[in-house]
């Protein structure tokens, strides 16, 4: 009895070794070779977009993580804004009947003639795109889609990432978790 | 003592276990009718989205019609606060009745197992048999089995229901975009071949080339549109345009436009069926209104392009489409409304894998505003652009190969300026042309001739580099200048035709003017060179055919029996022409 | 009003090159100040340490709790506190087993840098698996803690029946290898029944699933963790290698059979009676199904080759490619989405279709490694169920066992020994 015990001790302590240096190993290289510190997040390229609307149905959340941004320097500030108003607006106020967000969630303010600003109520913002769609076919393109990472669970797998079309999501450092428009420099 | 002490610890748990119990119901019929109400919320959450409502849809377009309604605003605007409201409140409740929910569960689950913690079963180790610890393996070896054949074959099953090779091109695929693609992909500088002699084509306004010179054979001479003589078949276009056909095999397209609608339209060659059209809409960057234009040069004036694989279209506002032949739309552009006094006309230009737009605007060459494009083929990108010091003009660029190098040329008022097709630079440039230019130039017998009415015909030496105005103008005649028509170059003769019927011939290499006909009727349409006889179409539809030469001696007429302002199209047995409302193909069937 | 914005259009020079505005940025006569885009920031990346630093807490205190102190109760407050913790305040991500999906695609995919934290979320709970057994099972994991929780009736599954859902694990491990290192999709998180409940939202589907097998907990003990876990398979492994486990009764085992019934896992065997197996019958069996093993790893092999096509299908490049492909023979109407963004990047199709089929290539290999690993584990759980194993006491199957700490409770041994806070269940 005591000597089978005493193999069975061995036998075990063997085996542990084994599996423990395969799990030591395997991490080590792991960590070694491929393992990074940064985290990453997720983001959506807003140069491949093309505004499919996915961003809203696709995501885990009941209100969509992505929400539309708008980069004011590249902005038309115009008073017939496509990416505000529905193509050929019954007239330039902000009637329901004019407005392309099915939310109400772009204010227009007047600045100066012939300007108005645009500002984007994210609470009622849903990633919908259709003025991201508006903006980028007629206008400067300086409404986007973006990821709000203060919203986003940031899932080990983005389900709108699997659905997008265009491939537009990536992995992002967790430090620069936004991928936002510029205007490009003149000339 | 004790035996009251046990009662009492016993008649306390029975208390606890009630209490454990019946929160454990509560709190389950909290969670079942949390869930109800989730999933009933739910549905009018789905319900009232406002993205694509159907009741807002039919709302707006309604307004669309009665623009000036405003009780349909009024409600419009009611109906979209109603459905935001109540689709914010389905979203609130949503994350409310979540976390209710939760809670309940929670507290569900807590309960019962508490509850749970005083039913405990002893165990009862009388009743148990042994178990046959062999049949047992036996047993657990069969499911296993069994198991493991279920996996194997629902892999099979699998297997075979989603076999094929995804994402390969079928081996007979003989899609001509996958083709080209596949080509570009490893060569993106090589040129679409030129047609093969098996297949015909007319691939641009004035045919290969654009000097109007046709190299087809058996072309027919005699027709009559009114019997249906040597008519092989007539189709209607549904809108009009002042374009003329472009072919190539068994495809003739041609466009059509009003102020709302741009078509590119898709001929079979042989039976006329229209085998497609396609819109050219919803272009980004496309102007909002419709572009002004004069009636007599329409919203379609300029002819479209093809190279074999893809059909290219441009229209009065600027809009650029791209189809290839099964009608799918590649890729579209806008260049907006063009400040264009009559309407844009000049017809593309193909080079190699870029397709020239010549795109002048503006009343005076100081407005800068003129350009030449050369757009990618493959996706409608600008390759190069070159700003043109010229107001605007409505001639077609031809591509010509002179003194060993390939030459874009183009016309307008003032310069007459060549580029180097490959990156837009200019190559040589010659101030002659004054007025609004709309014949294109043309080459032949080693110069390039253009003209204008209130100008002169001028011959220029291709050779040259910079202005060449001084130095390279080989002669210049005054006489039978046109104002619309393009003019046709030989290595002999150049004629140039009159709106108003009268047609002149002059030498080539000297200028010196040979003779000219009267032919008493109206011309719109450019002439063209088929073998040695001169086929000119007037604006009745009647085409006059005459021998090459200055004595225009007749071949013969035919007549279409419809008005016709375009250039026809010459291949091999066939000629095809656009009437004011049909598409003509004339010859024998093949 | 149109009117007006049509001269701008046509006055405006429409540059068509790229970066230049359609419209350009107005000048502000009174200053006007721009808004600034907001970026609110991302989670801390300090938190993201201080996760793994709760998990090793976690599981250390997990190890003490089932080893040492023997508590069900104490395990069961750690149990809670972890489902809070893990669950729904991280919302279930990243959780271990996921992480096995971001281990095969960090082997695979070169470009792909797993994240430390990452990784030790990986390995922590194997390594403590190797040490101590199943304990992250018993009360450090989420999941397994919100089926613990509602178990309230536990059936007994038959064994046979049992010991053939086992071999479901390991299929799933493979599977979400195959399918996470060719860069498919993370099946694991995407079919994970009970994180819908910890973001509170999901899918209708997902949700009825995940209450279906809430509802099959009540009554099934931990369905998920036996008969699907992946990394339950290899923490199944790691825990029969460990150095200690879980221990019914560390002192002499009286066979009082009092504890047979004490685990709602089936993980408890019992002592095997003494001359059941004749020596000649059970080593025929066994060397029988010995000689079957690399035949069955050839065949699964083989067949998991055929099925790399198949497996494929479910690649982003693939369905893309498959669609443009498909976009050829259409005659009307518009091209789908994914043809249109492909058309957008003006890619040729042939590139598109080399990309594909290289791929579909290293599925075909990768089907030759999952059919392998299927048929072997097929193969050695036949040859495990003929081995004659001689128990002389009442032992937890050393894989099996999640280390629940329900069967203490049990053993009269366990009562009698003195040791602090003997409680009553």
């Amino acid at each position: 009895m005591g000597e089978e015990q005493k193999k069975l001790g061995r036998r075990d302590v063997l085996r542990f070794g084994a599996g423990a240096g395969i799990v030591v190993a395997g991490g080590a290289y792991l960590a070694a070779a491929r393992a990074g510190t940064g985290r990453a997040v997720w983001q959506i390229d807003p140069n491949k977009c093309i505004q499919c609307g996915n961003c809203k149905t696709e995501c885990v959340l009941a209100t969509s993580a992505v929400k539309c941004v708008h980069a004011f320097a590249m902005c038309g500030y115009c008073e017939l804004c496509t990416g505000f108003f529905e193509p050929q607006p019954n007239s330039l106020n902000e009637g329901a009947e004019n407005q392309l967000c099915p939310t109400g969630a772009i204010k227009r303010s007047f600045v100066e003639d012939p300007y108005y600003e645009y500002i984007i109520d994210e609470d009622l913002c849903d990633g919908c795109a259709k003025c991201v769609k508006g903006c980028s076919s007629f206008g400067n393109g300086s409404l986007f889609l973006q990821v709000r990472h203060n919203l986003c669970l940031n899932c080990n797998q983005c389900s709108i990432a699997a659905a997008c079309p265009s491939r537009a999501f990536r992995r992002v450092p967790a430090d620069h978790p936004y991928l936002l428009k510029r205007r490009e420099p003149e000339g | 003592m004790k035996h009251n002490a046990d009662n009492t610890r016993v008649e306390n748990s029975r208390a606890w276990y009630a209490v454990a119990a019946r929160s454990a119901g509560v709190a389950g019929a909290f969670c079942a009718i949390v869930c109800a109400l989730l999933a009933w919320n739910y549905a009018k959450f789905r319900a009232s989205d406002p993205l694509d409502s159907p009741e807002l849809i039919a709302l707006k377009a309604e307004l669309a019609k009665n623009a000036a309604d405003d009780d349909l605003k009024v409600k419009i605007r009611g109906t979209d606060l109603r459905l935001r409201q109540q689709h914010f409140r389905a979203r609130q409740f949503v994350s409310m009745g979540s976390w209710l929910l939760a809670g309940g569960l929670g507290v569900f689950a807590l309960s019962l197992k508490y509850a749970s913690s005083f039913r405990k079963k002893l165990p009862d180790v009388r009743a148990k048999r042994e178990e046959d610890v062999r049949r047992l393996g036996a047993l657990s070896r069969g499911a296993v089995a069994v198991l493991a054949v279920l996996a194997l074959g629902a892999g099979v099953a699998g297997a075979v229901a989603f076999r094929g090779n995804p994402g390969q091109p079928a081996p007979g695929d003989t899609s001509a975009v996958q083709n080209a693609a596949g080509q570009q992909g490893n060569q993106p500088e090589k040129q679409p071949a030129p047609a093969p002699a098996s297949i015909q084509s007319w691939p641009r306004f004035r045919g290969p080339g654009g000097l109007g010179i046709a190299t087809a054979a058996n072309v027919p001479t005699a027709w009559n549109g009114a019997t249906g003589d040597g008519i092989l078949w007539k189709t209607p276009v549904p809108l009009s345009g002042q374009n003329s056909p472009v072919v190539w095999g068994n495809r003739v397209f041609v466009t059509g436009a009003d102020k709302e609608t741009r078509e590119v339209y898709c001929f079979d060659a042989d039976s006329g069926e229209l085998k497609w059209k396609q819109a050219v809409a919803d272009v980004p960057g496309s102007a909002l209104d419709p572009p002004e234009v004069m009636q007599d040069t329409g919203y379609a004036a300029p002819t479209a392009a093809t190279d074999g694989e893809r059909v290219f279209a441009i229209f009065a506002n600027g809009d650029l489409g791209c189809f290839d032949f099964l009608g799918r739309k590649l890729w579209a552009r806008a260049f907006g409304n063009p400040e264009n006094m009559y309407g844009h006309a000049s017809s593309l230009a193909i080079y190699k894998n870029r397709l020239i737009v010549q795109f002048d605007q503006g009343g005076s060459a100081d407005d800068g505003k003129s350009a030449i494009k050369a757009i990618d083929i493959k996706d409608g990108t600008v390759a190069w652009e070159a700003a043109r010091p010229v107001p605007n003009s409505w001639s077609t660029p031809i591509v010509i190969n002179a003194t060993g190098r390939d030459q874009l040329i183009t016309a307008a008022k003032p310069w007459v300026i060549a580029y180097d097709p490959a990156d837009g630079s200019e190559l040589w440039r010659a101030e002659c042309l004054s007025g609004d230019v709309a014949p294109s130039p043309v080459y032949g017998a080693g110069l390039v001739f253009v003209c204008q009415e209130g100008a002169d015909l001028f011959a220029i030496k291709p050779d040259g580099q910079g202005d060449v105005t001084k130095t390279h103008i080989a002669w210049k005649g005054g006489d039978g200048l046109p104002d619309i028509c393009s003019p046709l170059a030989t290595d002999r003769f150049v004629f140039m035709v009159q709106t108003y019927g009268m047609v002149s011939c002059y030498d080539a290499p000297t200028g010196k003017k040979l003779g000219e006909k009267d032919f008493d009727t109206e011309f719109n349409s450019s002439p063209t060179l088929v073998g040695g006889t001169v086929y000119l179409l007037d604006k009745k539809g009647v085409m006059h055919m005459f021998e090459a030469g200055p004595e225009f001696k007749p071949v013969g007429t035919a007549e279409l029996g419809e008005g016709s302002t375009c250039c026809p199209a010459y291949v091999d047995g066939r000629i095809y022409i656009r009437g004011t409302q049909n598409l003509y193909c004339i010859g024998e069937r093949k | 009003m149109a009117r007006i914005l049509l001269a701008i259009l046509v006055l405006i020079p429409l540059w068509t090159a790229n970066g230049a505005e359609r419209f350009p940025p107005p000048e502000f006569k009174e200053g006007h100040q721009l808004p600034t885009t907001t970026t609110p920031p991302a989670r801390d990346a300090v938190l993201a340490y201080a996760d793994v630093a709760v998990l090793a807490a976690a599981l250390g205190l997990a190890a003490w709790l089932v080893l040492r102190r023997r508590s069900r109760r104490a395990v069961f407050v750690l149990m809670v506190f972890s489902l809070l913790y893990f669950g729904f305040y991280r919302r279930g991500c990243i959780c271990p087993i996921g992480a096995i999906q971001n281990v095969a695609l960090a082997v695979f995919d070169s470009s792909y840098a797993i994240p430390i934290t990452v990784l030790a979320f990986f390995l922590l709970p194997l390594v403590f698996a190797l040490l101590f057994g199943r304990v992250f099972c018993s009360s450090v994991c989420p999941l397994g803690a919100a089926q613990d929780l509602v178990l309230f009736r536990p059936l007994k599954v038959p064994a046979w029946l049992a010991q053939a859902l086992g071999l479901l694990p390991y299929v799933y491990l493979g599977l979400a290898v195959l399918l996470a290192a060719g860069g498919s999709s993370f099946i694991i998180c995407q079919y994970d029944p009970f994180v819908p409940f910890f973001r509170m939202s999901g899918s209708i589907h997902m949700l009825i699933l995940g209450a279906a097998f809430l509802v099959l907990g009540m009554f099934v003990g931990r369905a998920y963790c036996r008969f699907l876990c992946p990394y339950g398979a290899l923490l199944n492994l790691a825990s029969r290698l460990s150095r200690w486990r879980v221990t019914i009764t560390p002192d002499e085992c009286i066979k009082c059979r009092l504890c047979e019934e004490a685990c709602p896992f089936d993980a408890i065997r019992k002592p095997t009676p003494a001359g059941v197996f004749g020596r000649a019958e059970g080593k025929a069996l066994l060397a029988g199904l010995i000689l079957l093993l690399p035949v069955l790893i050839a065949a699964a092999g083989w067949l998991g080759n055929m099925s790399g096509t198949a497996f494929a299908r479910s690649n982003n490049t693939i369905r893309i490619a498959e669609l443009v492909r498909q976009d050829a023979q259409r005659t009307h109407g518009d091209p789908v989405n994914e043809v249109v963004a492909f058309r957008k990047t003006g890619r040729p199709d042939a590139e598109l279709f080399q990309e594909a089929d290289s791929i579909r290539r290293s599925y075909m290999r990768g089907g030759w490694l999952f059919g392998g690993w299927v048929g072997l584990v097929i193969g050695l759980k036949l040859i495990g169920l003929s081995i004659r194993r001689t128990r002389t006491d009442y032992e937890a199957e050393r894989g099996s066992c999640m280390a629940c700490a329900r069967c203490y409770a049990w053993c009269p041994q366990e009562h009698q020994r003195p040791k602090p806070a003997v409680e009553k269940q």
